[in-house]
């Protein structure tokens, strides 16, 4: 039986996601600090194109999942292993609607509506308050660091598959079909 | 039903001695003067700017005048609106320092905004235009103001109007902030002005 391998359209997503994450999520960390300025106007802006860009991409990715299997485990994988990476992956899956929309509701309650790559008026989805703009505020920091976190585990488990194990589990996601290689 | 709104300034001949004595016994009480011909509480000053773009919410908390309404005699009526530019709310407070500044407001020289009607005409019924002088950053220019006049059984009538602005006419965000990407140039302002003295319709 022909091992299984994650589709082109499944590895695209999956990598311009974390391309994008990779700039918003430093970006996020400094753009509080910058003085106020036309540029800063400019990045926070940016920074929630970027995380309904995340949104988007998510939603098309569980989509994608729901009708394209991943492939299965290494065989030999120990199964608290495959666990772990499946709870952490679900929770990574979660987070990337969660934080957006976090993101997205503190922008609202701030009082700063957002209009998608300056074409589409998004709704606000909550109304101005300066006490849950606060709240959203430190909410969306705090989960973004579970997500760093979580990302870090995925990266650290990628290597060391890689590395240590030797499987193609990392292969499996630059390449569509290894074994045409 | 009073045709005068509000006349401390504008007295008819017949009517100034007993004004005088009843300035006298409101100076006794001062919650019978009303010096500003509406009610502050109860009237806003907001405007919308936009940035990137994104429409953002301001108004100013304080702000003083004089308003002398006669919907019979328009030519008669006269506004002069003082705002002080210093309690700008945009629920930012590192913005609100912002245009506090030399770039923007510069309040420290130029504390007020001012409109001072020139002449004020019916445009139709509880319809009227102000026209005016509007001074911000010691940069005086005309302003013409449509204005609708609302009223309630049993409560003050309410004027009020909206304007555009644009913010490069008074210097206001300058250096950097010329960039009209980031801060867009026209500025829509909203007033509502509950005026004293105009219940009982």
């Amino acid at each position: 039986m022909a091992e299984r391998h994650f589709t082109r359209t499944a590895i695209a997503l999956h990598w311009v996601t974390a391309l994008i994450i990779a700039g918003a999520f430093p970006v996020g960390l400094l753009m509080g600090d910058m003085p106020i300025s036309p540029l800063r106007i400019k990045v926070f802006v940016w920074h929630k194109w970027a995380g309904i860009t995340v949104l988007l991409l998510s939603s098309l990715r569980l989509m994608w999942r729901a009708t394209h299997a991943a492939p299965d485990a290494p065989a030999g994988m120990a199964v608290w292993q495959h666990r772990v990476s499946q709870v952490v992956q679900w929770l990574t899956y979660g987070l990337l609607f969660i934080v957006p929309l976090t993101g997205w509701m503190y922008s609202s309650a701030a009082g700063y509506g957002v209009i998608y790559l300056n074409l589409v008026k998004l709704p606000d989805l909550v109304s101005r308050n300066k006490e849950l703009a606060d709240q959203l505020k430190a909410l969306h920091e705090t989960l973004n660091w579970v997500l760093f976190s979580l990302v870090a585990l995925h990266v650290a488990a990628a290597l060391k598959h890689h590395f240590i194990d030797k499987d193609t589990v990392l292969l499996r996601m630059l390449r569509s079909s290894p074994k045409e290689q | 039903m009073t045709p005068y709104l509000y006349l401390p300034h504008r007295l008819r001949p017949l009517r100034r001695r007993w004004m005088a004595a009843s300035l006298a016994f409101a100076a006794l009480s001062p919650a019978l003067v009303q010096a500003a011909g509406f009610a502050a509480d109860k009237s806003e000053i907001t405007f919308v700017s936009k940035q990137m773009g994104v429409e953002l919410q301001g108004r100013f908390r304080h702000f003083d005048g004089d308003i002398v309404f006669k919907p019979a005699d328009p030519a008669g009526s006269r506004a002069r609106i003082e705002v002080d530019l210093a309690s700008i709310d945009l629920g930012a407070p590192d913005s609100e320092q912002e245009v506090k500044g030399k770039d923007w407001f510069l309040v420290a020289s130029y504390p007020k905004g001012v409109f001072q009607s020139t002449q004020i005409r019916a445009k139709g019924p509880d319809h009227f235009e102000a026209q005016g002088k509007f001074t911000l950053k010691g940069i005086t220019r005309d302003l013409t103001v449509p204005i609708v006049v609302h009223h309630a059984a049993g409560k003050p009538d309410v004027a009020e109007g909206s304007f555009v602005m644009k913010r490069t006419d008074f210097n206001i965000g300058q250096g950097v902030w010329a960039d009209p990407d980031a801060v867009a140039i026209d500025v829509a302002v909203k007033f509502k002005f509950t005026l004293i003295g105009s219940a009982g319709k």
